[in-house]
């Protein structure tokens, strides 16, 4: 090589080499950062899972005091009232005993129902089990629950996701709709589990409606977080249907 | 030594070529359900081109074998852009993929006829590529595997379209500047450096690769 070629080597090899490099290393801080990022992301995700598994679990806990409330009240209370009128009326003992016996039956089995070991170990298909007994016992509304197929495993944490979804219906179609029946279905397919609960109540338009006031965009949210698709379909005076559909 | 040394280093390139091929070949479960499957043909395709079938058209027939590499310079882009084109998610990055080989297409035909100007074939190809490894490695780093992108065969494979063609530009550009002629050591050497880098990101990424993620 001539001095001319020895100059010419040297400056394109040092530009070729500087773009190389150069790209090399933004290239590699790029995906690093990105990297960094992304198990920030994750972290951040995780958390934001955990809390919202939690409060989940605490809404259920207040729910469940809302009902014991309820029941103390509407149904051992007025059971208890009774046996008291009964008694100043001098009624014949054996209605003041069945009364009382009612009452406690009653007292029994929310005992059982609110027992915190026993609703730890509760599956979602006895979770529903119980609020459907519930409702058809105290008269609230009609309801059925039809379970399809082989019951599968599924992590308690997306259970009680799912549960308090179906908790926030239940209140919906309870306190708003009016309804007066309310069929609840647990399909477990081979690949997927679809959960519908249908109410016979007012139902609402559902372009028109506020949806984040009776908490359908909550439904939906929480539906995504593990996962799930909630699709809710609801006409005037027809009803209102939750569908929700999770891949096993 | 300026006779046989880039003579040696052309065989050196040739050895990156086939270990590069094997490679591919070795680890071919690996991938065999991407896009990236088409790897192996145009890998041993580039060998078969480099190392045999220009040399006997030039060196034992005797004949102007720079057709052969210009041949093969179309195909190689033509191949990439068609790859980008399969992996490339959105729809205006594949309509710019189709566009590019359009382009790169007419220009490839049009300077064809003039040996002098089959480098600028090679830039406008060159400059295509870079656009297009820049669309993958964004679509990679919004992806779930951003934090196991060393085991994904396109990161590397695009890396080192990248690392390659934007050496290569700045090199031919400035080789026709200094008018460096083609057969010296400078030119050689340079050209053996791109090429480590090339087959080199390729070796390793056939190595590191896992089947899971390779899946487009």
């Amino acid at each position: 090589m001539d001095e001319n070629e020895v100059q010419s080597f040297l400056i394109i090899s040092s530009v070729v080499l500087f773009i190389v490099v150069i790209t090399m290393i933004s290239l590699f801080a790029l995906f690093r950062k990105r990297r960094n990022d992304f198990i920030l992301e994750q972290k951040y995700a995780q958390q934001h899972f955990e809390q919202e598994i939690s409060k989940a679990q605490i809404e259920i806990r207040e729910e469940t005091f809302r009902n014991i409330s309820w029941e103390l009240h509407d149904n051992i209370g007025q059971l208890l009232t009774l046996a008291k009128i009964q008694l100043q009326n001098n009624s014949h003992v054996d209605d003041v005993k069945a009364t009382l016996n009612k009452s406690l039956k009653e007292l029994r089995v929310l005992s059982k129902l609110i027992n915190p070991d026993a609703l730890q170990k509760m599956t979602l298909e006895e979770a529903v089990k119980g609020e459907i007994d519930r409702f058809n016992r105290l008269n609230y509304i009609e309801s059925v629950l039809t379970v399809k197929g082989d019951p599968k495993q599924i992590d308690c944490k997306i259970e009680v996701v799912f549960f308090r979804i179906l908790q926030e219906f239940f209140s919906n179609t309870i306190k708003h709709a009016k309804a007066t029946k309310l069929d609840v279905t647990l399909d477990y397919g081979i690949d997927k589990l679809t959960i519908q609960a249908v109410d016979n109540g007012l139902g609402f338009d559902i372009e028109k409606e506020n949806n984040s006031g009776i908490g359908l965009d909550n439904i939906k949210s929480r539906a995504k977080l593990v996962n799930a698709e909630a699709t809710i379909f609801s006409k005037l005076n027809e009803g209102t249907k939750l569908t929700i559909v999770y891949a096993l | 030594m300026s006779v046989t040394f880039p003579v040696i280093l052309s065989y050196s390139v040739n050895a990156l070529e086939l270990i590069a091929a094997i490679t591919a070949f070795i680890h071919y479960k690996k991938y065999i359900n991407s896009t990236e499957k088409y790897f192996l043909p145009f890998l041993w395709f580039t060998f078969f081109v480099d190392a045999i079938l220009g040399p006997v058209v030039g060196d034992f027939l005797n004949m102007d074998n720079i057709w052969i590499f210009y041949g093969y310079t179309g195909i190689s882009f033509l191949f990439y852009f068609y790859w980008y084109h399969k992996i490339l998610n959105n729809a205006k990055q594949k309509k710019i993929t189709i566009i590019f080989s359009i382009i790169f297409f007419t220009f490839y035909v049009y300077n064809g006829r003039i040996i002098e100007f089959h480098e600028q074939s090679f830039i406008v190809g060159a400059f295509f590529i870079l656009i297009l490894t820049g669309f993958h490695l964004y679509q990679l780093s919004n992806a779930d595997y951003t934090v196991k992108i060393k085991y994904k065969l396109s990161f590397w494979i695009t890396i080192a379209l990248v690392l390659f063609n934007i050496g290569m530009i700045p090199f031919i550009l400035l080789s026709k500047h200094f008018n460096v002629r083609v057969f010296t050591t400078a030119f050689a050497l340079i050209l053996f450096f791109l090429n480590v880098i090339l087959y080199g990101c390729y070796t390793i990424g056939f190595i590191w690769t896992k089947t899971k993620y390779n899946h487009f």
